[in-house]
């Protein structure tokens, strides 16, 4: 495990958020350092969805703080959050279902200098074939395999250094399940940072170096993928027995 | 049924329905972003009207008589000073209440539409005001009592409304700004995320159907040269018309809902009585409303995932 004292890349420190007076997460401290992968794993309703979200100002979070490389942006708003090079593959996809493909990308680089746009086009292209064979179709007429790859362009199209998934394999078939795991593989290797928020447990901890149950709004356990795939509680309550 | 008197209404129904139509933009743009009636949007027609009147009476008294001169000006006047009011009203009346209910816009909007026209009543008075006539002359088709006639106004009204809804069409479709006005209408939240300003896109959509709505003032101020604090009142009505019928929340729906409007209005008024033109106007809608509840072109609200 890499130590604390390291510049992490993101650093949430004792984070409460509330949706009006239900209280999602309480004192939720995590770190992921650069290049790193890691999952957040648990039940539904934990609070891993509003986790990601509290990184995005949405809701904000009403203590604790977030780093993010070292400058604090827990009082940040959310526009302002992603123009630092953080993207958000959100819960169910959320394309733009009546903008052609092409737009949908478009809309995930509206602050990159103009000069970089196709260069970065050409990249998730080339990571994502079948976007660009339907550039010109809506987003709503492609499959939910294909939305969930045209949101994971989208948020690469910022060319961001850390993305947030959250829940990528929503509702997917196996197969296609495997396809997107791939890619998020392709993309650390690029170098990108990547938090990921799963309900597939397994596939979640297989991929990750290191990962955090939370349980209730609270991190109940951490460690490496290794370590926590062969724990005994989580392989209990997260991994069928 | 005289065909000349059928094809003279439709092209008096063609003017009226590009005025609607412009209006009705305006509707329909702040519908669709923000869910929003913004009832003040007729009133800010009325107010680009007397802009237009100032701008005229100003550049009478540098002496400048020049008639395209003297329209060219005022329609950039018109347009920048009007845009300015919606932006203001968006800022002062609507952006404090976001988050709130949803009566709660509506009810401010209403009370912008009082303060306007009785700021209006105020500043300018409570008569009839008037401009002189800048476009003279007429196009005649036909021989003898046969004829159709289209005044060159008209014709000026009709080609300066498809030539602003191109270019609204250009923005809203080919430019940035215009994806981030459709991604903020499809999920705002989502817009958010992806780092776009959703409160300036706000602000861009009531400047742009304020200027659309600037245009109709300055459009109908040249063809008709009178107009009082109160035209906001039935004209905003008609368009908001417009906008239901063709399919609120739709822009191309806004603009044939106009025609559509406006040629059955004078369609109606030519044939049958100009008194109930109105009426047949608003059951129109009624019974498209009931035949098709989400418009001509408006598609039924789509289930968000």
């Amino acid at each position: 495990m890499k130590d604390d004292n390291k510049n992490p890349m993101l650093k949430v420190d004792k984070v409460d958020t509330f949706y009006g007076p239900i209280q999602a997460l309480r004192g939720v401290s995590i770190h992921i350092d650069k290049g790193e992968i890691v999952s957040i794993i648990g039940a539904n309703g934990a609070g891993k969805s509003t986790l990601l979200n509290t990184i995005f100002a949405n809701p904000p979070a009403s203590s604790g703080d977030i780093i993010y490389k070292g400058e604090n942006i827990v009082k940040e708003k959310t526009p302002i959050i992603a123009k630092k090079g953080i993207s958000l593959v959100p819960e169910g996809r959320r394309i733009f279902p009546a903008m052609t493909v092409e737009e949908n990308l478009y809309i995930g680089c509206i602050h990159l200098p103009e000069n970089e746009v196709p260069a970065v086009l050409d990249s998730v292209y080339e990571m994502f074939p079948l976007l660009k064979e339907r550039s010109k179709q809506r987003g709503g007429t492609l499959s939910g395999g294909e939305q969930q790859m045209l949101a994971i362009g989208r948020a690469l199209m910022s060319n961001p250094e850390f993305i947030l998934l959250d829940e990528p394999s929503l509702g997917l078939a196996p197969l296609i399940v495997k396809r997107i795991f791939d890619k998020l593989t392709e993309i650390a290797k690029k170098g990108i940072t990547i938090l990921l928020v799963e309900q597939n447990a397994t596939l979640a901890l297989k991929l990750a170096d290191r990962a955090y149950v939370l349980a209730n709004g609270e991190i109940s356990l951490q460690g490496t993928g290794k370590e926590l795939l062969s724990n005994k509680a989580v392989k209990a309550a997260y991994l069928g027995g | 049924m005289d065909l000349h008197i059928f094809i003279q209404q439709l092209v008096n129904g063609l003017v009226l329905g590009s005025v609607y139509g412009l209006i009705a933009i305006g509707y329909t743009m702040v519908y669709g972003i923000i869910g929003m009636i913004n009832f003040a949007h007729g009133d800010v027609y009325m107010v680009s009207a007397y802009l237009s009147a100032i701008a005229i009476a100003l550049l009478s008294i540098f002496g400048i008589a020049s008639a395209p001169f003297i329209i060219f000006v005022v329609l950039i006047f018109t347009i920048i000073i009007t845009s300015c009011y919606g932006w203001t009203i968006e800022r002062v009346a609507y952006r404090p209440l976001r988050g709130s209910t949803r009566l709660a816009p509506l009810i401010s909007a209403i009370g912008m539409s009082l303060f306007l026209q009785n700021y209006v009543q105020l500043s300018q008075g409570a008569s009839t005001q008037g401009v002189p006539n800048l476009i003279k002359g007429n196009l005649r088709i036909g021989e003898g009592n046969d004829f159709v006639q289209i005044t060159y106004a008209q014709g000026f009204i009709v080609i300066s409304a498809i030539f602003g809804m191109l270019i609204l069409n250009f923005i809203i479709q080919k430019t940035s700004m215009g994806r981030q006005c459709r991604a903020t209408q499809q999920d705002r939240t989502m817009a958010g995320l992806l780092g776009i300003n959703t409160d300036r896109i706000i602000s861009t959509v009531f400047v742009l159907g304020s200027a659309m709505a600037a245009l109709a003032g300055v459009l109908v101020t040249l063809n008709y040269g009178t107009f009082d604090f109160y035209i906001g009142f039935i004209t905003g009505v008609k368009a908001f018309t417009a906008a239901v019928l063709g399919g609120i929340g739709s822009l191309p729906g806004a603009i044939l809902g106009g025609i559509v409007l406006g040629m059955s209005e004078s369609l109606f008024s030519g044939f049958i009585n100009t008194d109930y033109k109105d009426v047949f106007a608003f059951c129109l809608l009624v019974l498209i409303l009931i035949f098709r509840p989400s418009g001509i072109l408006g598609k039924p609200e789509v289930e968000k995932v």
